[in-house]
C-alpha cells in the first residue's frame, strides 16, 4: 500500500511537471469565466452596467412571481400584460414602452409558456387564449409527439406517463436563474473537461515510450503490474478532480452572479416538456454528476487508446475528432438503437438534451432512465477498457 | 547463481535478430561484443524480459524471465537511457527504487549511497535536464544498481563517461562481478580487457565465440574487423 501511494505521488509529479497541463488548465479557466460572464459582457446588448441593471430588474420581477402557480389566473395576467404591446412583425417588441411598463415583469414566465405551447411570440401576443387545462393538455400532447419522434416503445411511453403523473400541476414558478445558467453552461463545461482530459492524459502512457523510460519500467518488478494500476488511478483521479474543479468554478461563479434560489423549483421551468418530477437542483446535480462519470470513462478511453497508438498526438487527434463528430452529427431518430447508443457515448452525452431525453434501457422488464443506467454502464465500460489496456501494457514493446 | 539462456530466438518478420542462442552464465563479468545490428541489444532486452523471444526461454536460478521474482534480481541500463528531465537526480532514483518495490526508508539510504558512488551527490537536487551526458550516464548506472541486482545487464554503459570515470566504473564492475552476473555490451575493447571473465562475440544474431578474454585475446582482436564489417 505504501508502495502504491509512493508511485501514485511520483506519477502525479510527472503529470504536474508538464507545462501543457498548466497552460491547458489556465486557458480552460479563462474560457469558463468568459462563458460565465457572457450574459453581462455581450457586446450587442448595451454596456456592462446596462446589462447588470437589466438583470437586476428582471430578477426583481422574477422574485415577485416566486411561489405563484402557473394557473389560469397567472396565464391570464400574462396575456393581459402582453396584449398592451403594439406588436409589429419584424420589430423587436422588447424595446417598446408598453413592454417595459406592462409585460417585462412576466417575461420569464412568458418564455416558459412559449417553450411549452411551442407558439410563436406573435401568436402568443395576438391570438392565444389562455386556459389552464388547455395549457397543460397542450404540454401533454407535445410530450407525446416527442415520444413518437424518439420512437419510444409502448413500454417506455407507459413508463414516462407514470412519471408524468407525479409532476405537480399547476407548476409553481420559482426564481431559478442560477440553475438555468448552470444548465445552459453544462455543455461548455463538459467539453472543456473532456478536452483537458484528452490533452493532459494522452501522454501519460506514450510518454514512457517517447522518453525511452519504458525499458527501465518494464524491466522493474512493479513496472509491469503495479505501475499500470497506478497510472490508471492517476488518470482517473485527474479526470475526477478536473471535472470537480471546473464544476466548482461554474457553480461558485453562477451562485455569486445569480444567487442560490431555485434548488426546489420544478425542472419543467427549464425543460417544459420533461415528464419527470425533478427539481432544478436535482436535475443540475444529476447532469454534473454524470459529467464526472463521463469524464472518468473518457479518461480511461484516452489512456487505453494512447497505449494502442503509442502517441499522444494521435490520441489527441482521434479524441478531438470524436468529440467534434459527437457535437455535429445527430443520428436520425428513426434508427432508434444507433441513435441511443450514439447519444449515450460519454463525449456525446454531455448535453442537457441527451441527459433528459426519453430513451430508456429495459432490464428484466424494468425501465431505467439514462441517468440511472449510464453510471453502471460507464463503470462497466471503464473496467473493461482498463482490463484491455492492461493486456496491451503488459505486452509492452514485445 | 546461474543464468540459463536456452535456444533463444527473436525474429522480426523477415529478419532474425537473435538466432537460437544458448548460454549458461555464472557469477562474473561477461562482455558482449559485436557490430551494430549483430543482435546484442535484442538479446539483452530478451534477457531483461522487455522483449518476448520468438522461441526459447530464459531462467535465473529456476525463475523464468516473465516472473516478477526475476525482475526483482535484475538491474538494467538500456543503451538509450531515458529519464524525466524535470525530476531531480535524487527523485529519479527514488522513483526507480519505488518501481523496484523498495521500501521508502531503504530506498532513501541506497539512493544516498549510490549518488555518492557515482559522484552525483552535489547535483542530487538539481533537475536532470541540467546534467551533462556523462552525469546522465552515471545516473543510469546508479539506477541499475539500486536493488543490488544479482543479474546486471548493461548496454553500452561507458558511453559518455570520461577516461577517469571509465576506470572507476571498471573497478566497480570488477567488485560487483564477484557476487553477481554482469553482462555488458560495449564497442570499447579496453573496457572489456581488464575486467571481463569471458567475452561473447555476436554476429548476425549468433554467438560466434564464447571464452576467456585472456585465452583468445589475439584471436578476438584479429577477428574483430571481420565481425564489425
Amino acid at each position: 500500500m505504501e508502495l502504491l501511494k509512493n508511485l501514485y505521488i511520483y506519477e502525479w509529479k510527472k503529470l504536474l511537471q508538464k507545462k501543457i497541463v498548466w497552460i491547458t488548465v489556465f486557458i480552460s479557466v479563462l474560457i469558463l469565466i468568459v462563458s460565465l460572464l457572457s450574459y453581462f459582457i455581450s457586446p450587442y446588448e448595451g454596456t456592462l452596467e446596462e446589462r447588470f441593471d437589466a438583470y437586476q430588474l428582471d430578477k426583481e420581477y422574477s422574485m415577485v412571481l416566486d411561489g405563484r402557480k402557473i394557473d389560469h389566473a397567472l396565464l391570464s395576467e400574462i396575456k393581459e400584460a402582453y396584449k398592451n404591446i403594439p406588436y409589429t412583425k419584424g420589430i423587436d417588441y422588447t424595446i417598446t414602452e408598453e413592454y417595459q411598463q406592462y409585460a417585462r415583469r412576466y417575461s420569464t414566465i412568458f418564455r416558459i409558456v412559449r417553450g411549452i405551447t411551442k407558439l410563436s411570440t406573435s401568436e402568443l401576443i395576438l391570438s392565444w387564449e389562455p386556459e389552464e387545462d388547455k395549457f397543460y393538455e397542450e404540454r401533454r400532447l407535445w410530450m407525446g409527439t416527442n415520444w413518437e419522434d424518439l420512437k419510444l416503445s409502448s413500454q417506455e411511453k407507459e413508463f414516462w406517463e407514470k412519471k408524468e403523473e407525479q409532476v405537480e400541476k399547476p407548476i409553481v414558478y420559482r426564481h431559478h436563474e442560477a440553475y438555468l445558467a448552470l444548465t445552459n453552461l453544462y455543455q461548455t463545461v463538459g467539453y472543456i473537461v473532456l478536452l483537458v482530459i484528452a490533452i493532459c492524459l494522452s501522454g501519460l502512457f506514450p510518454e514512457e515510450y517517447m522518453r525511452k523510460t519504458d525499458q527501465i519500467i518494464l524491466s522493474s518488478p512493479m513496472g509491469k503490474t503495479m505501475l499500470y494500476r497506478v497510472k490508471i488511478i492517476v488518470g482517473v483521479s485527474f479526470a475526477l478532480l478536473s471535472s470537480l474543479f471546473f464544476s466548482t468554478i461554474i457553480f461558485v461563479g453562477t451562485f455569486l452572479l445569480y444567487g442560490v434560489n431555485g434548488f426546489f423549483a420544478a425542472f419543467q421551468l427549464i425543460a417544459g416538456l420533461f415528464p419527470c418530477s425533478l427539481t432544478c437542483g436535482q436535475a443540475v446535480l444529476i447532469m454534473y454528476g454524470l459529467m464526472v462519470m463521463a469524464a472518468v470513462t473518457s479518461s480511461i478511453f484516452v489512456m487505453v487508446i494512447s497505449e494502442i497508438f503509442c502517441s499522444n498526438i494521435g490520441t489527441l487527434a482521434l479524441f478531438t475528432v470524436a468529440l467534434m463528430i459527437g457535437m455535429m452529427v445527430e443520428i436520425p431518430r428513426q434508427y432508434r438503437g444507433v441513435s441511443q447508443l450514439w447519444n449515450w457515448l460519454p463525449w456525446c452525452y454531455i448535453s442537457p438534451f441527451n441527459v433528459f431525453e426519453g430513451y430508456t434501457i429495459s432490464v428484466f422488464g424494468q425501465n431505467f432512465t439514462s441517468w440511472q443506467a449510464l453510471p453502471v454502464i460507464y463503470l462497466l465500460a471503464a473496467v473493461g477498457m482498463a482490463l484491455l489496456g492492461k493486456r496491451i501494457y503488459q505486452k509492452g514493446i514485445m | 547463481m546461474e543464468l540459463v539462456i536456452d535456444r533463444v530466438s527473436k525474429q522480426y518478420e523477415n529478419h532474425i535478430a537473435v538466432d537460437r542462442i544458448s548460454l549458461r552464465l555464472r557469477e562474473g563479468v561477461y562482455g558482449l561484443l559485436g557490430a551494430n545490428g549483430a543482435g546484442k541489444t535484442t538479446l539483452m532486452r530478451v534477457i531483461c524480459g522487455i522483449l518476448k523471444p520468438t522461441s526459447g526461454s530464459v531462467y535465473f536460478d529456476g525463475i523464468e524471465v516473465k516472473e516478477e521474482g526475476y525482475r526483482a534480481i535484475l538491474g538494467y541500463l538500456p543503451q538509450d537511457f531515458g529519464y524525466y528531465p524535470e525530476f531531480t537526480g535524487k527523485d529519479f532514483l527514488l522513483y526507480i527504487a519505488a518501481l523496484k518495490g523498495m521500501e521508502k526508508r531503504v530506498a532513501k539510504k541506497k539512493t544516498e549511497e549510490l549518488l555518492d558512488l557515482v559522484a552525483l551527490q552535489t547535483v542530487a537536487e538539481k533537475k536532470i535536464k541540467s546534467y551533462s551526458g556523462g552525469m546522465k550516464q552515471r545516473l543510469g548506472i546508479a539506477q541499475a544498481l539500486l536493488n543490488e541486482p544479482k543479474l546486471l545487464i548493461l548496454d553500452e554503459p561507458t558511453t559518455g563517461l570520461d577516461p577517469g570515470e571509465r576506470v572507476k566504473f571498471r573497478n566497480l564492475l570488477a567488485e560487483l562481478g564477484k557476487k553477481s552476473i554482469i553482462l555488458l555490451s560495449t564497442h570499447i575493447i579496453s573496457d572489456l580487457e581488464d575486467i571481463t571473465d569471458e567475452v561473447l562475440l555476436m554476429k548476425s544474431g549468433e554467438i560466434v565465440y564464447q571464452g576467456k578474454w585472456e585465452e583468445k585475446k589475439r584471436w578476438v582482436r584479429g577477428a574483430l574487423p571481420s565481425l564489425f564489417y
